[in-house]
């Protein structure tokens, strides 16, 4: 019995391993006495004891009562490359770059839209793996050039406090400065911003999208190691549908997306107050809700996918087994199909 | 009963979300001359069309489709236009007039045109691409039966709130037919549910059909905006929704999922 919290706890039905170091535990939920507002559990209800977070981490999780969650795993290049990614976690990485930077005092230039940021050879490798910039290749023996975007730029500066970043003038720019500077080159910029540190903060890699027709793709590790799972949108309320006016747009950029593999995924930034943003610490105000758009195909509805659905507290099953099948694709599903039917909730974790 | 995959019209695009080439490119062009043609099928059921409901009442049925096909009422099955003209079109259904005469396949395409019944030749087309691949569909707001003897008057589920059946079809019928003139009347461009659908299931049962895998919605002007979805999710209570469109006989279906990207390590 997993006790997650008060008067909410979870038994543990059933254990499979699926691919991918993915673990699917089947529990049973009794909640007395407590009930959201809608009568289903919130994501935030749910958290696994102590002990069990040394061993998973949660991957997925659904929500409401016959809401379908379809999970696609990571698709990590070759062999290795997610052990590669557990072993060094982009966090990680973000902190060492973090803490480099601060140590060298660095300064990014600002020039037109972009921001041009020298770098010693450590840095270089942690802008390289944290993919912050794009390196300029140059005679330059002593130092490497990076360039960055203005969100990759603001986001060390404003978000990470790890560089300043000078005028023409060689003056170090205000945050404030800094945000009215950027806002005047790209009026969308606080909510393109928003959409990026939001991504950014869960440790998702991030870079631009522009050859996908889209804002952003947004991957779960490093390009090399991992394709990525989102081309990313950015909306903000009011204007959202001028990017996708009518379907054709939609069929256009998912086909865009669908040849590369990626899902497209909205941002809607929604903005609390109207007033033009004199200040980054308006950002706070803003929320950022996620929407995936997918095509869905009938005639496939269940091939190549995990389908993770929750019931309601049906009825009590027990199992004192593990099974140690390795279950994938249809097979997975059929299993899933019959427990389904019978009780429990569906969760996915992750082996860390 | 196996709804075979027919090759013709609005055949849906096999676009995959991974690698696999486009293979769309097979439209199915037919040269003069060599259209294939469907034989009428041997055991043919019959339905009366009834003018009043805008709905047939079935009087003979063979075959296994009336476990999946048509609601329920007082012990005999009604079906919609749309359940009609695809039994129609595959040969499987007789429709019959007041004078027990056949009508026409031409007529019935003209009662689409019209509307009537709430029905459009795009949500026709919809339904007969899903039914082809064998999905279970039904109008959203009806309900799949209505038990003769019940007690409890029964609910007609509709967006115009709940509606307090008398113990008599024909009572529920009329209602339903009152909810599809409220939708013949509204808005063309309106964005509502018309459709739930359910898997493929041999046994299923219209007593006890579970929930729809997911409510359709089908659009004819622009695509919904946030807020749309969102209302429109409101109103289907935790049921997942998918969007469609049709355009040159070919239906798109898309969904918009709330997600919640998890927190990396």
């Amino acid at each position: 019995v997993l006790i997650t919290q008060p008067n909410l706890f979870f038994i543990l039905i059933d254990c499979f391993y699926l691919s991918n170091h993915r673990v699917l535990l089947i529990l049973n939920n009794f909640h007395l006495h407590h009930r959201s507002k809608t009568g289903t559990i919130s994501e935030s209800d749910f958290y696994l004891p102590r002990f069990l977070h040394t061993i998973f981490v949660p991957i997925s999780s659904s929500i409401s009562a016959y809401r379908r969650q379809v999970l696609m795993g990571p698709r990590w290049k070759g062999k290795g490359s997610e052990a590669k990614a557990l072993a060094v976690p982009i966090s990680r990485s973000i902190l060492d770059l973090q803490a480099s930077l601060i140590e060298s005092n660095s300064h990014g230039m600002l020039s037109g839209c972009s921001v041009v940021l020298a770098s010693n050879a450590e840095q270089t490798d942690l802008l390289n793996q944290t993919c912050f910039g794009r390196p300029i290749i140059t005679v330059d023996k002593d130092k490497q050039w990076f360039q960055l975007t203005f969100e990759e730029a603001f986001y060390l500066c404003f978000s990470l406090r790890c560089i300043n970043i000078v005028g023409g003038d060689n003056s170090v720019k205000t945050k404030d400065q800094l945000w009215e500077y950027m806002i005047s080159k790209k009026p969308s910029f606080p909510t393109f911003f928003k959409a990026y540190s939001h991504l950014r903060i869960k440790n998702w890699v991030v870079r631009s999208g522009c050859q996908y027709g889209v804002d952003f793709v947004a991957y779960c590790h490093h390009p090399s190691l991992v394709h990525s799972e989102y081309g990313v949108m950015v909306f903000s309320e009011g204007n959202g549908n001028d990017r996708l006016r009518v379907w054709s747009d939609f069929q256009c950029t998912l086909r865009l997306c669908g040849s590369v593999a990626k899902t497209l995924l909205i941002l809607h930034v929604n903005k609390t107050c109207e007033n033009a943003i004199a200040s980054p610490s308006y950002l706070d105000g803003y929320s950022v809700e996620e929407r995936t758009i997918t095509r869905w195909n009938p005639e496939r509805c269940r091939e190549d996918q995990v389908i993770v659905e929750t019931r309601n507290n049906v009825s009590r099953q027990k199992s004192d087994s593990i099974s140690s099948e390795v279950l994938t694709g249809t097979k997975m599903e059929r299993e899933m199909e019959r427990i389904g039917n019978e009780s429990g909730q569906f969760w996915i974790f992750s082996l860390l | 009963m196996e709804i075979e995959e027919w090759a013709a019209s609005s055949g849906g695009s096999s676009d995959s979300e991974v690698t696999a080439p486009d293979s769309d490119s097979e439209e199915n062009c037919y040269a003069y001359g060599d259209l294939p043609k469907l034989q009428f099928r041997k055991d043919t059921s019959k339905a009366c069309w009834k003018e009043e409901l805008g709905m047939a009442e079935i009087v003979s049925n063979k075959g296994r489709m009336w476990t999946t096909t048509g609601i329920a009422r007082g012990g005999k099955i009604y079906i919609f236009l749309e359940d009609i003209l695809f039994l129609a079109e595959i040969g499987a259904l007789h429709l019959l007039d007041d004078e027990d005469k056949c009508i026409p396949l031409e007529d019935i395409y003209k009662k689409v045109a019209e509307g009537v019944g709430g029905s459009s030749w795009e949500s026709f087309e919809v339904y007969r691409h899903l039914k082809s691949l064998g999905y279970i569909i039904k109008r959203h707001g009806v309900c799949w039966s209505v038990k003769r003897d019940k007690r409890v008057p029964a609910f007609v589920e509709g967006e115009s709130g709940s509606q307090r059946i008398i113990n008599n079809g024909n009572a529920d019928l009329s209602s339903i037919t009152a909810t599809t003139e409220l939708f013949s009347a509204m808005q063309i461009t309106e964005l509502r549910p018309v459709f739930d659908v359910y898997p493929p299931n041999s046994k299923f049962r219209k007593s006890n059909p579970g929930n729809p895998i997911f409510v359709l919605c089908i659009s004819t002007g622009s695509p919904p905006t946030k807020k749309q979805v969102e209302d429109l999710e409101g109103k289907c209570d935790g049921v997942s929704l998918k969007f469609c469109y049709v355009e040159h006989g070919r239906v798109s279906f898309f969904s918009f999922n709330q997600i919640e990207l998890p927190v990396l390590p």
